[in-house]
């Protein structure tokens, strides 16, 4: 049973714990996924940005060039570029700058490269070449409008600019000139102003030969296209990574996509240490949730445990209570298993609990009648108390138990039905008792009845017979027989009051009333009493017969501390028994000697003896051999237990050797009085008669 | 004359059935024992035996049996002579054979004339 409890309370505890842990482990999964996922939300969107960002800076750049090639495209304009005055071509370049104010300058070039006109008017610029820059170089050659980044050195301060070029032909198609305006980098970032950037994030556009045109490293004539984002922007691919940004120190998270009209590439960055941030306060509140998390199983656990824990302590003290009944005690379902048995009930059957519990009752108890025929389970008490929900009990000493070795316990058993509150039965709990000592005190009791009856009739017979006689023919007997009728009369009456006498002394033995009077006593003079008391004279009351008792007792033999008239009583009884069980030519002997602090007195004779198994009862109550030398001889079984008691009462000791057939030594053994004081009873007797 | 066999474990109730009986008209024989009052009732061929149901070494009973099964015994008389009364003892008195019955205490007069019935009818 509390086994079982404490097993159940600690796989619980133990699946809690489990629980606590995969709770914990799921808890650092969903931080390292939370992150991941935060990272991988973090790339796709600056990827997004990038996206949007290219695709907005390509378009406002497109849209730009479409309409300075719009412009460059009207076929008035190749006479004022062949044949116009400086005038008349710087009123074009100031009349550009108010039909498109969106351009930070404008410059006008001839068909051979040469600076003709500019807005903002600059000093020292108009008449110079602009071949030396070859995106520009190329335009007027190919006739096709482009985009490039340089610097314009008239335009001061000297600033990074995105040009635009757009090549003006005549009606025949020849190139005529070129328009070019400028952009400042700056301003691209306006570009793509529709674009949202997120947190720290910055946008940053490289040329097609990897230049940066904004941000940190623009203007520092730096190639990144070795740089991975700006590497792969440039090879047409978008994307994002984490990876070291050009300009800055740190990692970033970029997304990267190329602008597709120009062959530029835009990259969108975000640092590192946001992202880091971000990931922390995510960390730190599903670790605040993981601890309050963890606090509440833990508490859960801790009220678990105590409930399990004080539920198992209820269990057991219930199970301790049954346990601890002397009564065997088995609870019983109403289809015949046993589900419940205490370890008395082990003791009862020598079966272990296991045997017992979960099995039917016809397979675990084996109940015979007395004729020993089995007792089934339909017949038993249990069923019979389940069926009619009542207390039923067992009478008499009929039903036994067989215990694995091979004895039969006689049992008494009650059975009370187990009602559920709805008054459902669930079962039976009976409660078996060994009765083998009941069954014993009552076959003694009846053993004494019997037995007393008969040694009382037996003296009331001769009694009343010898009476009779000598009332009826008193004249026909003669003095003889009417002595020995007489005689008979008295042992008779002798034997009734010795009867009655050990029945009063078990009694009062049995009810603790019987008082001692110790005191120093003299064995001598007290063994006087026992051989004139016993009168063992082989004819009883002829005075010249020899007595068959035999005293020895050494001289300066030490008083012994003992009630004299309770000392007298047993050495009778001895004595008697010694002369009942022996043959009556043969001798008793009644020796004493001194052992230490002892005087020890020894009844021995050449009687009918002990077996083993009666030296071990010789001293209980009512025991009896049953062998035909002991029925021979009358006694109630109650001489020897009156005499050990006695012993016991004067803290003395008693005990028997003896072997069958050849008679029997029966020992007492007092303590001596105390040597100081006056002496031996002998020097008493002695002082006093000198005194008298 | 009469032959009588008194078998009783006490000395004091054979005394007195001697006492009761001896009036010289009888031979009195006694025995302590169940086997020894077998073989004396073989030795003597009694007219008549008093026996008492509770032996040392034997029943009463059995002893009775035995008698009544020994063709040289037709001819003996078996008076149970015991302590107990019950009416189960009377049953298996007749049921072992037994005459007639005789309970303690008794009487020594009833005896007398109890034994002098029997052996009057025997004859």
């Amino acid at each position: 049973m509390k086994d079982r409890w404490s097993t159940r309370s600690r796989l619980a505890v133990g699946a809690l714990a489990v629980l606590v842990a995969v709770v914990a482990v799921l808890g650092t999964w969903q931080v390292v996924a939370a992150r991941s996922s935060q990272r991988t939300e973090v790339e796709d969107g600056e990827l997004n940005a990038a996206h949007l960002a290219s695709s907005a800076l390509g378009s406002a750049l497109k849209s730009r060039l479409q309409l300075l090639s719009n412009l460059a495209a009207n076929a008035e304009l190749a006479p004022i570029f062949t044949k116009g005055t400086p005038a008349q071509l710087s009123k074009l370049a100031a009349t550009l700058h108010l039909v498109y104010p969106g351009f930070a300058s404008f410059d006008l070039i001839g068909a051979k490269g040469r600076l003709d006109a500019r807005w903002p008017q600059a000093a020292g610029v108009v008449g110079k070449s602009v071949l030396d820059q070859p995106s520009l170089a190329a335009a007027l050659r190919t006739g096709q409008p482009s985009v490039s980044q340089g610097v314009q050195q008239s335009v001061a301060p000297k600033e990074l600019v995105v040009l635009l070029a757009a090549p003006v032909r005549d009606k025949a198609g020849r190139v005529a000139g070129m328009i070019t305006a400028s952009l400042p980098s700056s301003s691209l970032g306006a570009l793509v102003g529709g674009v949202r950037l997120r947190d720290d994030a910055t946008l940053v556009v490289f040329d097609q030969d990897g230049h940066a045109l904004t941000g940190p490293a623009s203007g520092d004539k730096v190639t990144y296209s070795s740089v991975t984002a700006v590497g792969r922007a440039l090879g047409g691919r978008s994307g994002a990574l984490i990876g070291q940004a050009p300009g800055y120190g740190q990692d970033h998270v970029i997304g990267y996509a190329p602008v597709l009209s120009t062959g530029w590439v835009v990259l969108v960055e975000q640092p590192m240490s946001q992202l880091n941030a971000q990931a922390a306060a995510l960390t730190e509140r599903l670790g605040a949730i993981g601890v309050v998390v963890l606090l509440l199983a833990a508490g859960t656990v801790w009220f678990l445990g105590s409930l399990l824990g004080s539920l198992a302590r209820e269990r057991q003290r219930a199970g301790a209570l049954v346990a601890s009944v002397g009564e065997g005690v088995i609870a019983v379902g109403s289809d015949g298993t046993l589900q419940l048995a205490n370890p008395a009930m082990g003791q009862l059957t020598g079966l272990p609990l296991s045997s017992l519990v979960g099995r039917h009752w016809s397979d675990a108890l084996s109940l015979v009648d007395t004729d020993g025929s089995p007792q089934a389970w339909e017949e038993s008490i249990a069923a019979q108390a389940a069926r009619e929900q009542q207390v039923v009990a067992t009478t008499g000493y009929e039903l036994q138990l067989n215990h694995v070795d091979g004895r039969r316990v006689p049992v008494a058993m009650t059975a009370a039905p187990l009602l559920a509150d709805d008054g459902e039965v669930l079962g039976t709990v009976v409660v078996l008792r060994d009765v083998s000592r009941e069954r014993e005190v009552d076959q003694l009791k009846s053993s004494l009845v019997s037995t007393v009856s008969h040694e009382l009739r037996t003296p009331l017979t001769m009694v009343q017979g010898f009476a009779e006689l000598l009332v009826t023919r008193s004249g026909e007997l003669g003095p003889d027989r009417a002595r020995e009728a007489a005689g008979q009369i008295l042992s008779s009456a002798q034997r009734l009051g010795r009867l009655i006498d050990d029945l009063l002394s078990v009694s009062r033995i049995d009810s603790g009333k019987l008082r001692v009077d110790i005191g120093a006593v003299d064995l001598a003079e007290v063994l006087e009493e026992v051989v004139r008391v016993t009168d063992s004279r082989s004819a009883p009351g002829e005075a010249d017969a020899v007595p068959r008792l035999r005293v020895e007792i050494p001289s300066g033999l030490p008083t012994l501390m003992a009630d004299r008239d309770k000392l007298v009583q047993i050495l009778v009884n001895l004595v008697s028994n010694a002369l009942k069980y022996s043959p009556s030519d043969q001798p008793v002997w009644a020796r004493a000697v001194q052992r230490g602090d002892y005087v020890e007195i020894a009844v021995s004779d050449h009687g009918i003896g002990l077996s083993e198994t009666e030296r071990t009862k010789v001293f209980e109550k009512f025991n009896r051999a049953d062998r035909a030398e002991v029925r021979k001889v009358g006694g109630t079984g109650l001489g020897l237990y009156i005499t050990k008691s006695l012993v016991q009462m004067q803290h003395g000791r008693i005990w028997v050797e003896s072997e069958i057939g050849c008679g029997s030594s029966f020992f007492v053994a007092f303590p001596t009085a105390p040597a100081t004081g006056p002496g031996t009873a002998k020097d008493r007797n002695q002082q006093l008669e000198e005194v008298l | 004359m009469s032959t009588l066999l008194i078998v009783d474990d006490e000395q004091g109730v054979r005394a007195l059935v001697r006492m009761t009986l001896d009036s010289g008209e009888y031979e009195i024989i006694e025995a302590q024992e169940g086997r020894e009052a077998v073989e004396l009732a073989r030795e003597h061929r009694p007219d008549l035996v008093l026996l008492d149901v509770m032996l040392p070494d034997m029943s009463g009973l059995e002893v009775c049996r035995a008698i009544k099964s020994d063709p040289d015994l037709c001819g003996t008389t078996v008076v149970m002579l015991t302590a107990r009364a019950q009416t189960s003892d009377v049953g298996d008195a007749e049921e072992a054979g037994a005459d007639g019955y005789f309970t303690k205490p008794f009487s020594p007069i009833a005896l007398t004339r109890k034994v002098h019935s029997v052996l009057k009818q025997q004859i």
